[in-house]
């Protein structure tokens, strides 16, 4: 450890006179220097190591293309009078009358997002939990495969079960249910009539789609926690759900952290099954029963028409850019928080 | 638990354990005398972890565990109907032998046991933390960043910080599974001083391979090969006059 740490230390001394460019020039140069002093299995370590660094550098590449090339066509819309940055909390979108206000979308998208992140999160790591802690061996192997089974069924066909089941049920259930009842009836979110078309419907099938994901990651996290850590906490005198919660949930919080993270992605990208049962009304929704409209709706279902306005065209790809701009700005803030819960766990 | 009268804290009477169809401990019979350190010794597999976890019924999280026989505790059979399994373990704690600190803060490693036994008081978490880490000879080398994680630690420190975690709830036994076997001589014998001066007011009972170890800590000591309890006498008596063959066997090094 002492003699690398000096070693380091030494070349940093060797290198601060020279010239900066001089620097950069050796550091690319070096690989190749070492493939030709390397011996064989140093070479295929090299092509190895090149191989490898291909998709990396071309996932980043790919990222910052779609982000230029979408930055690129929404511009105009950026910088027209029609348009500008005002849009993103514009509640109006009439594209006839030239008013693109983009916000009445993001208001559906982050409604819909949030109903299915606060209720898919909490019930799936519940799910994890059952499965990895309480569930017998025997009956975890084929839960977990009907889960998996879960997340590979087309969002299509969540759309079409959702508007057969949940959507009616909000109509003649749900809603009549929580309106006749003096507790809940008073309350904002429950206003309004409904033809079952609503947020709710749309974060309610999102949620049904983002659980499958959730439980299998959350599990997985909380089976790779050493059983040494368990029987420390038995050990002591812990109940098996004191040691769930407070050990087992704990050490596998980052990667609790990772399934939340993927899940918001889907949340606020999935398209066809919220397409299919929100209702696609332009309106900002004040009550969980309001119809809405979200982002990745917008775009599938105008973007056929808008394509000889070029206005309304950019319009669109502006939609997509803040989408994107959204999922990146969760998934970083989510691996901050990942990031930080892993140092004061002491994993990095 | 009552308090009813017993001689030794810890007295075990005909134990036979099994896995599934298994028979791994065979008849054992031994005591554990208060303040005193009790050293088993055996090769590997023989089933001293086994026996050390049936001690504090740990074994119950393993579905296909059956044991027969009486382990009294205080004079309590703790297999017997209406004992408590979390009340018994809160009183015999537990050393395992590859450092497992909890992924959180020094302190919370060692307020985890406090806290699930109900001490929420601050002021008081404090003290019982600083008097753990004292009494596991750890507390000066962390007091300046008990919200470091305990992972962080060195190996010796974090079984230190095991130790004091086990200590946290007070037990008046200590069971300690080859507490020192992965780490290096330093720290090893860092911790077997630290066993030494637990004696005072705790009852240890130490599974060790090393007999050096043993002789070096140990007031009394036991033999178990392939699950039976060959011997069980002082550890000075064993060690220099052993009475059965294996136990010669394990000590001059010829098995194990
Ligand atoms: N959880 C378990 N399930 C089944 N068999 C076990 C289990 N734990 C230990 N054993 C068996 O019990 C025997 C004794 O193991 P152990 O007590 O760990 O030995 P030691 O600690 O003396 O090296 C071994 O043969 C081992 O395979
Ligand atoms: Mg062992």
């Amino acid at each position: 450890m002492n003699q690398e740490a000096d070693s380091t230390s030494m070349n940093t001394m060797d290198e601060k006179p020279k010239h900066l460019m001089t620097m950069i020039l050796e550091k690319l140069k070096r690989p190749f220097i070492e493939f030709r002093d390397a011996d064989t299995p140093g070479r295929i370590d090299f092509f190895g190591r090149i191989g490898l660094a291909i998709p990396a550098l071309a996932s980043t590449l790919v990222i910052i293309l779609i982000l230029t090339f979408l930055w690129y066509e929404s511009a105009p819309i950026f910088t027209s009078p029609e348009g500008g940055p005002g849009i993103i909390i514009g509640p109006t979108w009439d594209p006839n009358r030239n008013l693109y206000g983009i916000g009445v979308f993001i208001a559906g998208s982050l409604a819909c997002a949030a109903i299915a992140i606060g209720l898919a999160v909490p019930l799936g790591i519940g799910g994890a939990i059952f499965l990895s802690e309480y569930c017998p061996n025997r009956l975890r192997v084929p839960l977990r495969m009907i889960v998996e089974m879960m997340a590979a069924i087309p969002s299509i066909v969540y759309g079409l079960w959702a508007l057969l089941v949940i959507v009616p049920f909000i109509e003649k259930s749900f809603a009549p249910a929580v309106q006749n009842n003096i507790l809940f009836s008073w309350m904002p979110w429950f206003q309004g009539s409904t033809n079952g078309l609503s947020v709710l419907a749309g974060g309610l099938i999102l949620t049904i789609m983002l659980l499958p994901t959730v439980v299998a990651i959350s599990n997985d996290a909380l089976q790779s926690v050493p059983m040494n850590l368990r029987e420390a906490s038995y050990a002591l005198g812990a109940t098996r759900s004191e040691t769930a919660r407070r050990i087992v949930m704990s050490a596998a919080l980052p990667g609790i952290g990772a399934a939340v993270v993927l899940s918001l992605g889907r949340a606020v990208g999935e398209t066809m099954a919220v397409l299919m049962v929100t209702g696609n009304s332009l309106q900002v929704p004040y009550s969980l029963f309001d119809p809405t409209y979200v982002m990745t709706s917008i775009i599938t279902n105008q973007l056929g028409y808008a394509f000889i306005f070029p206005l309304w065209r950019s319009a669109l790809f502006a939609v997509g850019l803040i989408l994107l701009i959204m999922s990146i700005f969760f998934t970083i803030t989510a691996k901050i928080l990942i990031r930080w819960g892993m140092k004061t766990r002491g994993y990095v | 638990m009552s308090t009813q009268e017993y001689t030794n804290v810890i007295e075990v009477e005909n134990l036979s354990t099994w896995f599934g169809s298994c028979k791994i401990l065979k008849e054992i019979s031994c005591y554990f005398e208060d303040n005193s350190v009790t050293a088993i010794m055996g090769p590997s597999g023989c089933g001293k972890s086994t026996f050390l976890r049936t001690l504090n019924r740990l074994n119950d999280l393993v579905p296909s565990f059956r044991q027969k026989g009486i382990v009294r505790f205080m004079g309590e059979n703790i297999y017997g109907q209406g004992a408590s399994v979390y009340d018994l373990r809160k009183r015999i704690g537990m050393v395992f032998q590859k450092p497992n600190p909890f992924p959180m803060s020094i302190y919370d490693n060692i307020a985890y046991g406090p806290k699930l036994h109900g001490l929420n008081d601050k002021d008081e978490l404090d003290k019982l933390v600083e008097g753990s880490l004292k009494k596991a000879a750890l507390w000066d080398e962390v007091k300046d960043e008990l919200d470091k994680p305990g992972p962080n630690l060195s190996g010796g420190q974090q079984q230190r910080l095991c130790i004091a975690r086990a200590l946290s709830v007070n037990p008046p036994v200590l069971l300690m599974d080859e507490p020192v076997s992965s780490l290096d001589p330093i720290s090893a014998s860092k911790i077997e001083e630290l066993i030494t001066d637990l004696k005072k007011d705790y009852t240890i009972i130490l599974v060790t391979h090393n007999v050096q170890q043993a002789f070096r800590v140990s007031d009394q000591a036991a033999f178990l090969y392939l699950g039976e309890l060959v011997e069980f006498d002082r550890t000075k008596r064993i060690l220099e006059a052993p009475a059965d063959e294996r136990t010669e066997a394990f000590i001059t090094g010829r098995i194990g």
